[in-house]
């Protein structure tokens, strides 16, 4: 039995601490990946890169321990490798080579022949979509071309868990959302994990099912997009018929002056807050003594962003 | 409605864990035959051996006769004898040419894979830094050896075959070692030092030029020191401070041809393999770095 079946756990950070020089890129940072989408959010500087050089064994962590498939990194690095497919953030390309030459190579490297690297190559270079550009030379390569490319290379060794950071950096709006949906193609059709570090929330709440969040190399938020964007208690979105009554009262004005707590959203949408021991059903008899229609009512959920800025502030 | 559904297949085949090294090589050699300039310095290496060859069967031809007076002319003039000082001189022309090939395919070697972030894509793959040190090294050594073993070879091949005698066979494979060993003292250095220059520098440019100031400066000092020595009668070991000069004068003990500098064999040899272990070092310490960061 592997470490990895005995374990259960892809990926396993336990109080991991990385430094360069005097500076703490990585402070006590623990968390397990299971298995389906993780998506590594942080604002620049948190240190998402830092971690997931670490996972490949490109950093020593100073304290604590990171295993990779039951692994311990760097020390087994080479082992776990082969079950890793790295998308870097910068660009990466041999610009004298044409792409199906460089994915082949690749495919050595991990240990493939030459037949089989190059058989892979094609198919790994169709996956992405740029199957058409394959014996063109890397230098004539557009952003979007490069990142796909870097995709490619990432899944030529078929890959279990798949480390991404920024993979839609330099993109266009098209083409980021092309390549977010390649991403959710390879998790669920090759049933690869897959550690998507971003800095942009929708790209992470497109791709992704759970949420680890980084802010200053530590971890302050780890939970499902469910879990972190659950409904709030005593809190409901409110959109009425009219904005105002016949006499020109707002019906925010006429909540408020009932003690509960509005905010005004888009779209004429009412944020409301429930006093202690109000029950929703006072909403209605309020709307009715206003004048007015409720025409859509549901439990406010936390959005991402505000999850996000929640687990910056308490950090 | 697509006619295919765009996935992969997983990868089911055999898995190799050895000699990943070659498939580095396999590939810088590759990317080198792009260049024009590798087969302009590769032709130029040609003609130097088309002449070389034209000498070693002129000779031969000469010779077949003993008794002629072509026989007498080249015995007494020296001229196309074919003998250590051939290999020896063949050796340090063409040396200078695998230097070219050497500057101009290892200084990008390194920096360039740094430069262009794939060297980061590299490591992220099964593949330790040993195999990519030695991947990047055999490429410039094996291009070297080819440049200059492999005619050495060829010539002696070619004497044996036009004047096959068990004394031309003796006399003809004494040359090889020498030949071989002269090679590599000027080969593994010269590789090592570029390749370490690669690995420091941030470019192409930067690693070729300062291998190219290394060598000018290491020929400065010796002309300076050695004017010193000659003048004071001081310890001549301080020719063996000249990289070249030392592996010069260990060719030239190796081919038993007269030696230029008053240099023990001991403090030549100490002088290549201090530069080639210095370079091996930064090379092995600045690779290793770019795999595991401590």
């Amino acid at each position: 039995m592997t470490q990895q079946a005995a374990g259960g756990d892809i990926l396993r950070l336990q109080d991991v601490t990385v430094r360069y020089g005097a500076f703490e890129a990585l402070s006590r940072v623990s968390f397990d990946v299971s298995g389906g989408r993780v998506g590594l959010l942080g604002p620049n500087g948190a240190g998402k890169s830092t971690l997931i050089r670490t996972i490949l064994g490109f950093n020593r962590a100073a304290r604590g321990a990171v295993r990779v498939f039951g692994l311990p990194m760097p020390q087994k690095a080479l082992e776990a490798r082969r079950r890793l497919g790295y998308v870097p953030e910068r660009e990466a390309a041999a610009h004298t080579v044409s792409g199906v030459s460089f994915l082949t190579y690749m495919g050595q490297i991990a240990g493939m022949s030459r037949v089989d690297a190059m058989e892979r190559g094609h198919e790994a270079l169709n996956f992405v979509g740029i199957g058409d550009q394959r014996y063109r030379r890397m230098e004539t390569y557009s952003t979007g071309m490069l990142q796909r490319f870097k995709m490619a290379q990432a899944l030529i060794h078929d890959p279990k868990l798949l480390l991404l950071d920024e993979p839609s950096n330099g993109l266009d709006p098209e083409g980021r959302m092309e390549m977010l949906e390649l991403i959710r193609d390879v998790a669920r059709l090759r049933n690869v994990s897959v550690l998507l570090s971003s800095h942009l929330l929708p790209d992470v709440q497109h791709v992704c099912e759970r949420i680890v969040i980084l802010n200053k190399g530590r971890l302050v938020q780890d939970g499902s997009v469910e879990e972190l964007t659950a409904p709030r208690e005593r809190q409901y979105e409110v959109r009425t018929r009219d904005h105002a009554n016949a006499a020109g009262i707002p019906f925010q004005e006429t909540l408020e002056s009932a003690g509960f707590a509005c905010r005004a959203e888009r779209d004429g949408l009412l944020r409301v807050t429930l006093p202690e021991g109000e029950s929703p059903q006072r909403l209605f008899v309020l709307a009715s003594e206003h004048g007015t229609q409720i025409r859509h009512f549901a439990p406010a959920r936390t959005s991402l962003a505000e999850a996000f800025l929640q687990a910056m502030g308490a950090s | 409605m697509p006619v295919h559904r765009r996935t992969y297949r997983s990868y089911e085949g055999d898995i190799r864990r050895h000699f990943r090294w070659a498939i580095i090589t396999a590939q810088d050699l590759r990317v080198l035959f792009k260049f024009r300039i590798v087969y302009l310095l590769l032709i130029v290496a040609g003609f130097h051996i088309f002449f070389r060859v034209m000498h070693v069967v002129s000779y031969n031809i000469a010779m077949q006769d003993p008794n002629s007076v072509v026989a007498m002319l080249v015995r007494e003039a020296n001229l196309l004898a074919v003998d250590g000082a051939l290999f020896l001189g063949f050796l340090r022309i063409q040396w200078l040419l695998v230097f070219l090939i050497i500057l101009f395919a290892g200084s990008g070697a390194i920096c360039n894979d740094v430069r262009n972030n794939l060297i980061e894509v590299l490591f992220a793959k099964p593949l330790s830094w040993r195999d990519y040190a030695l991947g990047k090294f055999v490429t410039l050594a094996g291009v070297g050896l080819v440049l200059t073993v492999v005619p050495v070879l060829a010539l002696i091949l070619l004497h044996n075959l036009m004047a096959p005698s068990w004394d031309t066979f003796n006399e003809s494979v004494a040359w090889i070692w020498p030949s071989v060993a002269f090679s590599l003292l000027y080969i593994v250095p010269a590789a090592l030092t570029v390749l370490a220059a690669s690995a420091l520098l941030p470019q192409q440019n930067y690693a070729g030029a300062c291998v190219v100031a290394l060598v000018m400066l290491s020929g400065a000092i010796h002309q300076i020191v050695s004017t010193l020595v000659d003048a004071h009668h001081m310890w001549a070991g301080f020719h063996a401070l000249s990289v070249p000069t030392a592996i010069n004068h260990l060719g030239e003990r190796l081919f038993h041809e007269p030696v230029e500098y008053e240099l023990t064999a001991a403090q030549a040899l100490a002088s290549v393999l201090v530069a080639a272990v210095a370079a091996g070092a930064v090379y092995v310490w600045r690779v290793r770095r770019c795999e595991v960061l401590r």
